[in-house]
């Protein structure tokens, strides 16, 4: 199998990652502040361990303010839901995931607005445009990082200064870009920042993070038992129990240790060097092919590794399942649940076929796709 | 005479750090499930070496990790006796 997927999910996961989630769900179970007993302590160790390490990752000061969530989706709805009040308007990009536009949409109904900065049909961000989308009832600018559709890199740092200039809270989602390419809180005055664990990070489903600068700002979207303060029906103050009720995912998140841990070990700038070559020698391939109209930018360095393109005379749905079954090769078609952004690229009809590679690809499982493709397209051409 | 000084925290995850700073120092240290009399805040206490603690304070301090309550106590059997707050 040639699986070109990891923008959906990675695989596969260091060896160090399925070690780990195998070592702590087989002998570690136990309940993170349940009690002391030694297995439940050495559980807690682990999800400090990988909380002090996200920290360090995202160049965060205090490690307490990283709270883990099962996803990025539900990393978004707490910033989200836990910020805004009625009255209160945000602006965001239309290359925004469903996990960030559709509880805006549901907000709606409470009184919150919304404003949609359009990014070019390559999927550009001009930050002179989210600075003029901001009104006087603006409490938030939120952004991905990068488009899970076309791939662009949006300039975080630079509308991280207009968010500063304005003194207004500032959520990144980084599901397309942790593990890819630097995140660092501090350059780009970041408040908020999603993550999740199961793409770049390399770590397994059911991960993933929020990172909150001002937790006074921020309601808990979820109430319980903390192992805390337990004799109080308030929900704590202190961090992380007060965003953090119920169980967490000790062994998944001792696993995602791992992945950050081999990121660190491999390092980023290497990893990253990679999947750019992967990338570039995907674009190249895919240029002369005639019939294939690609989306994004057309420099890899512009990019996260995510390819999409769309076949003349065929539709995404139908490319993918070919490709799978004559060729083995994983890819997704599909709007990948961001239709403002093909709106964007004028795709919203069709969807496109996505192809993205990972750390693990070579160069060879590139070239093989790419003589699939070209297959395919003489297949369609011929009819 | 079994004394001790033993400090609590108010969440597991200050207990855990105390745990780890103070380890990492070479000190000895490890964290015990603590009487409800002397906190219900999260269940946990960190164990101190009472020629120690005075170091490991001024390490949690420099760390910005900020115990809930400081005690000396002498343990006897199970039971922790003479529990005195440390200023
Ligand atoms: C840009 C973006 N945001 C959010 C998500 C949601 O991530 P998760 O699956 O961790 O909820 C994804 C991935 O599906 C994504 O690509």
């Amino acid at each position: 199998m040639i699986y070109l997927n990891n923008a959906a999910t990675s695989w596969p996961k260091p060896e160090t990652v399925y070690q780990a989630h195998d070592a702590y769900l087989r002998h570690l179970s136990g309940s993170v502040n349940r009690g002391a007993g030694g297995a439940s302590l050495d559980a807690g160790r682990a999800v400090l361990e990988t909380r002090e390490l996200l920290a360090g990752f995202f160049n965060i000061r205090e490690p307490e303010q990283v709270i883990f969530t099962p996803n990025a989706t539900e990393a978004l709805n707490l910033a989200l839901q836990g910020l805004l009040e009625p009255g209160d308007h945000v602006v965001i990009s239309s290359l925004e995931h469903n996990a960030v536009a559709r509880p805006l949409h549901a907000l709606q109904e409470k009184g919150v607005e919304y404003t949609i900065v359009n990014c070019d049909s390559r999927g550009r961000l001009n930050p002179g445009d989210v600075e003029r989308a901001i009104g006087p009832r603006t409490r938030l600018i939120c952004l991905t990082h990068a488009s899970n559709v076309t791939g662009t890199i949006l300039p975080v740092n630079e509308v991280g200064e207009i968010a500063r200039r304005h003194h207004l809270q500032y959520l990144v989602d980084t599901a397309q870009t942790a593990g890819e390419i630097p995140v660092d809180v501090e350059a780009a005055g970041i408040t908020l920042l999603a993550f999740t664990g199961h793409k770049g990070l390399l770590g397994p489903p059911g991960t993933g993070g929020l990172y909150i600068r001002y937790p006074d700002a921020i309601r808990p979207l979820i109430y319980g038992g903390t192992g805390s303060r337990s004799e109080h029906l308030t929900q704590p103050e202190v961090l992380p129990d007060k965003y953090e009720s119920g169980t967490v995912n000790a062994p998944a998140i001792a696993a995602l240790g791992a992945g950050v841990r081999f990121i660190r070990e491999t390092g980023l700038n290497n990893i990253r060097r990679h999947t750019m070559e992967l990338t570039a020698r995907l674009l190249e391939g895919l240029r002369r092919l005639p019939g294939v109209t690609l989306y994004g930018p057309p420099d890899s360095g512009e990019r996260v590794p995510v390819v999409s393109l769309n076949i003349r005379g065929l539709s995404p749905g139908e490319a993918s399942a070919w490709l799978a079954d004559h060729y083995d090769i994983v890819t997704r078609p599909g709007l990948h649940c961001a239709p403002l952004a093909h709106q964007t690229i004028g795709t919203l009809q069709t969807g496109t076929l996505r192809l993205s590679p990972g750390f693990f690809n070579t160069a060879a499982e590139i070239e093989a796709a790419l003589a699939a493709i070209k297959e395919l397209t003489e297949v369609i051409q011929g009819e | 005479m079994n004394e001790l000084v033993l400090l609590t925290f108010p969440s597991i995850f200050y207990a855990l750090r105390a745990e780890k700073v103070v380890q990492g120092a070479g000190l000895r240290g490890r964290l015990i499930p603590v009487p409800r009399e002397l906190s219900s805040l999260c269940g946990l206490a960190l164990e101190l070496d009472p020629a120690e603690a005075g170091r490991a304070l001024y390490l949690l301090q420099a760390t910005g990790i900020v115990p809930e309550r400081k005690v000396r106590a002498v343990k006897e059997g199970p039971c922790l006796k003479n529990i005195s707050d440390i200023l």
